[in-house]
């Protein structure tokens, strides 16, 4: 029988991915561990509704994220969700047969679709700025926020979660694209002084 | 690359992340079948291609993913506003090239 | 040491030196040289031939708008550069260049016959001369003008480097790091806003660089340069950027910079980034872009020798390098005395030549160089030079209001050129600022800003060294407060002084005796333009400086005219009777120099110019020797090869082995799109043509999409899951555009509808099992699915789980024709799921397929393709489709367009029909021409073209689908496909050309 575990296999390419290291020592690109993602629309009506069924409050102002030991959830749209839970528990499609009567509810299951990769450290900003083209000082991208944008030619949803701690989520064939991106990045040398 | 200012997410953001789509306030005949030839043709095909501003459809696609609309001076490719879906047409003072 | 290097002066180090090989001859240079200046240390001068006459020509400037000096450097392993203009070639050990354009060599270039037949190559010289006959131009000039054009040489091989590209945010950028750059980047920086500096120079200081005689601050300006270097790097809120060129000023102050990192590094480390492209987004700009200084225009001014005074005067000042012993200066303005002054300093003989009357002249350093003994020719013209390859001898005369006196003969070995300055007004023009035309200094200055920048110091026209100084402060210090809106620093106030101010210089070519005027004086070095040509431009009635540039090719070499320009201008003014504001100025385009492509590209290039998206099972493919073909973004098995078979071979089996036992096929690219809502099926009716109210739950349907126009935009299979979700299939390339285009209609046209949209294509792997195996394989591996043809018929839909526990959709759909299942199961459960299916049909000799195979078994089955048998011109009708509409419907996107006339007009359509050949064997080429009547004349009338074709296994012989018009009423008809060495007959007939009645599909 199959291994039911999502360490088995996330993405060709992927495999054996091990956390890459800048030249300062400090900063860090890996692969997050393997979560439940629930694609989430709802109307503002329908807004408790559904965070009582997640059991996880959803954030109120567009382009953030809230974080818990519960789990996280962005909001990257006006009425658009990405909810993200470590480890996995694997039954939020359980989630999909919920009923909503008439209310403007999508819950989907799509925590195959995503990867995440994370970077930490004093250059994690230097690294995203190789691709994304997105102001990402202080304070236009300001820890909570996360935002849906670009990165090279990839989509990506880019959340801060920490002065130096940066996730990105990614479509899982894009992936390997991005980490091949984040390599070449770090092969350029940081100029930039790190200031804190 | 132009800095495009979205009205849903209140920011202004590069353009690679947002997608044209045509000119804005074009409704969509509720009733097609009721149309003329003519007249079906003016809403498919016709569209006013203006020297100065033009109101468009834009849509923040690797962003919130909204469709909203904007005004734009097509001499200056200068933005002048974006305002929200569905809402209409801004008054606005003549485009900066208007002679 | 080399001849002309001069011991103690210049920011070269003595202790490093460096061996240049130029056309493989070795010379001695120092680290901190530039080729240029090594030459000219050795007293070389010659480096190039000119572009069209093949004239020798010498190093002209000190910087980037070197027109002559222009090397090809190799540096091995591909790394080959043309053109680089050797005064910005830092030198490094060992560096090896060569000169261009001359055979066999520099010195003896056959060329060089170009310029004794120069009357031929006059302004408009191609388009006069090439006339006729016009069957000559294929043969005889094309070929022979492609072989003399060009500059330089391409690279042959790969480019072998790599290159990093940054986005990157500031408050206050400064492009140029003279003394007026310098300054405002440390007003600006005591602001607190964040600060870019860059310059293209590999030190600071611009003209100043190395100056040991003007006083800053009370330091000399050297010293001045490096104590503010020094307080800038300590600063956490200032980035410098040496070797990097600001050379793109876009809307929204988007600025382009290329930093060049190893080019002057004699082994760079490969493994780091060549170049690096900066698009920096600032909040403010200063453009602190200097000036750039004027050639005259005389007889003689292109020999080797003939150089820029404000070059002679860096490349002592910077490099230690005086560039020749017996100096003639031909000044129009009174810099110039000061580099006198400097170069008798160090031991030159220096002679003086000044267009000017005496009066003109500014009285202390005049009073200065005739104490230096310095003799000063005012009032005198510049009639011609001598010197083959090298300047030997000036001739003079004075002139006073159109008379002239006798001519006089000077030896030199360089002559200097002070002809005055040109504010750069690249980046400020690029920024759509309007440049004015200031008649007292006669320069064009910057305008009003359009965009949050401001010019500074020579840029901005200003000459002296305490009015830069002062308004860079200045200028620093407000745009620093400004970007961030703080109060934070001071104002400073810095007095300086120098040996000799700026002034305003002369423009257009030099007044001449009349026994000269026929003489060849040079505008644009680098594309042999001289003044005749610009005034027989004028007279040929181009009037414009616009049609002026291009008749003339003046500005438009690799230099873009920085040199010319003005006096091009003045010229063709002259000759108009106009003034220069009258004639206008031509426009300043992005790159203010040349960029290399491999800076533009960055990053996207060999793995990263794409995404390369493969499937789950994309390793089970390769484990099994496959064969991939891209498809959009996707690489896709295309077929399995067994041993040594051919494409043909393999496809043949695996279409065979499909149809007589199953065949496993990864379908997981197929876009996904789940809707889901109250009224999915709603808005299901209005994007579709097909109606889906009352498709039951656990039911698929193929759906036809159009666009508005009613031509077929996608198609796919949509399963019901529940009364308000469905799983929606697109074709793989479609899967983007079918949701946007979805997204566009929710959120635009039918905003009150309640039902949202996710993209779930990554969601799921997606395998297809077909074949009349295909059910007991399915069985093996599914756990609580009744995948038995009653409880499962075709288009049934089914969630459940497989292998033990893992959440699946099951549709048994079809796309071969055959029984047929598609299982989604998680994606990364996909390639376990692959070998499960392996493991479950092995007894059945289960084959997997690639998409090649998957073709045929369509096409066997008419099948279409969206995007290959339809066009974007093809309505459902067309494509036999038509069962697909819901006619009961009232509305759906596209319906009414479907009652255009034009659509409605069945005889004039395309239909798509089959086609056979009438020799099976042959099989026909997609995309080839369809006509009726194969002996009519040339041009035939297309009547249609072949939209798929292939050899198919099952029956033995070739098949084809095409679109022909008026197919659908064409049944048995014969038509011509006409190929370069025959016509093939074939026979329209029906699409589906195996098992028409679909006993196979729902066994």
């Amino acid at each position: 029988m199959a291994d039911l575990s999502f360490n088995t296999v996330r993405t060709p390419d992927l495999d054996g991915f091990s956390t890459l290291h800048h030249a300062d020592g400090l900063t860090t690109i890996r692969l997050a561990d393997p979560a439940d993602r629930l694609a989430i629309w709802c109307e503002d009506a329908a807004r408790n509704d559904v965070a009582t069924a997640l059991g996880l409050a959803l954030p109120d102002t567009l382009n953030s994220g809230t974080d818990t030991d519960n789990g996280c959830v962005l909001r990257v749209g006006p009425e658009e969700y990405l909810a993200i839970r470590r480890p996995a528990r694997n039954d939020w499609h359980l989630l999909e047969q919920q009923d909503f009567g008439d209310k403007i509810v999508s819950l989907t299951d799509v925590s195959h679709r995503n990867i995440a990769f994370i970077l930490d450290g004093p250059n994690a900003a230097w690294l995203i700025a190789s691709g994304c083209p997105q102001d990402v000082r202080d304070p236009a991208f300001p820890v909570g926020k996360a935002s849906r944008t670009l990165f090279g030619k990839a989509e990506i949803i880019l959340w801060r979660t920490g002065h130096h701690r940066w996730v990105i989520e990614i479509w899982r064939s894009f992936a390997p694209y991005l980490a091949d991106h984040l390599t070449a990045a770090l092969n350029d040398p940081a100029i930039r002084r790190i200031s804190d | 690359m132009l800095l495009i200012h979205c009205p849903v997410c209140g920011e202004d953001r590069p353009e690679t992340e947002f997608t044209y789509a045509g000119e804005a306030h074009i409704a969509r005949p509720s009733n097609p079948d009721t149309l003329s030839d003519a007249d079906w043709a003016q809403f498919l095909f016709y569209r006013t291609n203006p020297r100065g501003i033009h109101a468009e459809r834009w849509r923040h696609t690797h962003g919130c993913g909204r469709f909203f609309n904007a005004l734009r001076d097509s001499v200056s490719d200068k933005f002048i506003q974006t305002y929200p879906a569905g809402t209409p047409r801004p008054a606005t003072a003549k485009p900066e090239n208007a002679q | 040491m080399s001849d002309f290097r001069i011991p103690g002066r210049g920011m070269v180090d003595p202790g490093q030196p460096c061996t240049l090989v130029f056309d493989g001859k070795r010379y001695d240079g120092l680290a901190g040289d530039s080729v240029a200046s090594a030459l000219l240390a050795n007293g070389v001068h010659l480096v190039g031939r000119s572009y069209k006459y093949h004239r020798p020509r010498g190093i002209l400037s000190a910087g980037s708008e070197e027109p002559n000096a222009l090397i090809a450097q190799d540096r091995g392993d591909g790394r080959f550069d043309p053109n680089s203009r050797a005064t910005m070639q830092e030198l490094y050990d060992g560096l090896e260049c060569q000169s261009q354009n001359r055979f066999p060599s520099l010195a003896h270039d056959i060329g060089a016959i170009n310029d004794l037949a120069a009357p031929l190559f006059s302004a408009g010289f191609y388009y006069k001369t090439f006339m006729w006959p016009k069957s000559a131009w294929r043969k005889l000039y094309e070929p022979v003008i492609r072989r003399m054009a060009g500059l330089g040489k391409a690279p042959d091989a790969p480019d072998p480097d790599h290159y990093s590209t940054r986005y990157h945010h500031c408050d206050v950028l400064i492009a140029g790091g003279g003394v007026a750059g310098l300054a405002s980047a440390l007003a600006a920086a005591d602001s607190g806003a964040d600060v870019v500096l860059c310059d293209e120079h590999a030190v600071w200081g611009g003209s100043l660089c190395g100056n040991q005689t003007d006083i800053i601050d009370g330091l000399s300006a050297q010293d001045w340069i490096a104590g503010t270097i020094a307080d800038l790097q300590s600063r956490a809120n200032v980035l410098l950027l040496p070797r990097t060129t600001c050379y793109a000023y876009y809307a929204q102050n988007y600025l382009g910079l290329c930093e060049r990192l190893s080019d002057h590094v004699r082994h760079p480390d490969t493994t780091t980034p060549r170049q690096r492209l900066w698009q920096i987004r600032a909040r403010r700009v200063i453009l602190a872009t200097g000036a750039l200084e004027r050639p005259l225009v005389f007889p003689g001014n292109d020999r080797p020798g003939v150089m820029l005074a404000s070059a002679a005067r860096i490349c002592l000042d910077r490099y230690g390098v005086l560039v020749g012993r017996k100096i003639v200066i031909f000044a129009a303005e009174d810099s110039a005395y000061g580099t006198a002054l400097e170069l008798a300093s160090v031991g030159a003989k220096v002679t003086i030549v000044d267009l000017r009357p005496e009066t003109a002249i500014a009285p202390d350093p005049l009073h200065a160089c005739r104490k230096a003994d310095i003799p000063v020719l005012a009032g005198h013209v510049m009639t011609g030079t001598k010197g083959r390859l090298r300047i030997t001898q000036a001739s003079i005369c004075a002139h006073q209001d159109g008379v002239f006196g006798p001519e006089r003969h000077l030896a030199c070995d360089a002559m200097l050129m002070a002809g005055g300055w040109t504010p750069t007004l690249h980046l400020y023009s690029q920024s759509r600022g309007k440049v004015v035309w200031d008649p007292e200094r006669k320069i064009f200055i910057p305008g009003p800003p359009v965009q949050d920048e401001q010019s500074v110091g020579a840029a901005r026209g200003t000459l002296g060294l305490q009015d830069t100084l002062a308004e860079s402060f200045a200028a620093g210090l407000a745009s620093g407060r400004a970007a961030i809106g703080g109060r934070k620093g001071r104002k400073r106030v810095i007095i300086a002084t120098e040996t000799a101010e700026r002034g305003t210089g002369f423009l257009g070519a030099v007044p001449l005796p009349h026994a000269k005027i026929h003489a060849r004086a040079f505008v644009d070095f680098q594309h042999d333009v001289t003044s005749k040509d610009i005034k027989l431009a004028v007279r040929e009635g181009f009037h414009s400086i616009e049609h002026v540039k291009r008749y003339t090719t003046t500005g438009m070499a690799t230099d873009q005219g920085k040199t010319s320009n003005m006096h091009g201008l003045a010229i063709a003014a002259h000759q108009l009777g106009k003034d220069i504001p009258a004639v206008g100025l031509t426009t300043f385009r992005q790159p203010y120099t040349p960029v290399t492509f491999g800076a533009l590209v960055g990053y996207h290039q060999d793995a990263l110019f794409d995404p390369r998206r493969k499937t789950p099972t994309h390793d089970r493919a390769v484990a099994l020797g496959a064969v991939f073909e891209p498809v959009g973004l996707w690489l896709r098995a295309l077929y399995f090869p067994k041993g040594t078979e051919t494409r043909h071979q393999a496809v043949h089996r695996e279409c065979l082995a499909t149809r007589q036992s199953v065949g496993l096929f990864d379908a997981s690219t197929l876009g996904k799109i789940e809707i889901v809502g109250p009224d999915a099926a709603t808005f299901m009716e209005l994007l579709y043509t097909n109606p889906w109210q009352k498709l039951p739950v656990g039911r698929c349907r193929y759906g036809v999409m159009l666009r508005e126009d009613g031509f077929v935009f996608d198609d796919g299979v949509v399963a019901r899951l529940a009364p308000n979700r469905f799983h929606v299939t697109t074709t793989t390339g479609g899967a983007p555009r079918v949701l946007a285009h979805m997204e566009d209609y929710l959120q635009t046209e039918f905003p009150h509808l309640k039902l949202r949209l996710t993209s779930t294509t990554e969601q799921w792997a997606t395998l297809a099992i077909n074949g009349p195996r295909a059910r007991d394989v399915v069985a093996k591996i599914v756990d609580d699915i009744d995948v038995s043809a009653h409880a499962l018929p075709h288009m049934a839909a089914r969630c459940g789980h497989v292998l033990g526990g893992i959440p699946a959709r099951l549709f048994r759909i079809s796309f071969t024709g055959e029984t047929g299942f598609e299982i989604n199961v998680p994606a990364a459960y996909g390639a376990a799921l692959w070998d499960a299916l392996m493991l479950a049909g092995a007894e059945f000799g289960i084959t997997p397929y690639g998409t090649e195979t998957m073709h045929v078994l369509r096409a066997e089955k008419g099948y279409i393709i969206t995007g290959q048998d339809t066009d974007g011109t093809v309505t459902p009708i067309d494509a036999g489709l038509g069962w697909a509409i819901g006619k009961a419907k009232r509305d759906f996107v596209g319906k009414r367009s479907l009652a255009r006339p034009d659509i409605i007009a069945t005889e004039r359509r395309k239909h798509l029909v089959g086609l056979k050949t009438l020799d099976p064997m042959i099989v026909l080429q997609e995309g080839a021409q369809i006509v009726l009547d194969p002996n009519q004349p040339i041009p035939m009338t297309m009547s249609g073209h072949v939209t798929s074709a292939y050899h198919s296994p099952v029956l033995g012989r070739s098949i084809a689908l095409a679109l022909v018009e008026n197919g659908h009423n064409r049944m048995g008809e014969t038509v011509f496909i006409p190929m370069p060495d025959t016509v093939i007959r074939a026979e329209i007939c029906s699409t589906v050309f195996y098992d028409p009645t679909g006993e196979r599909l729902n066994g």
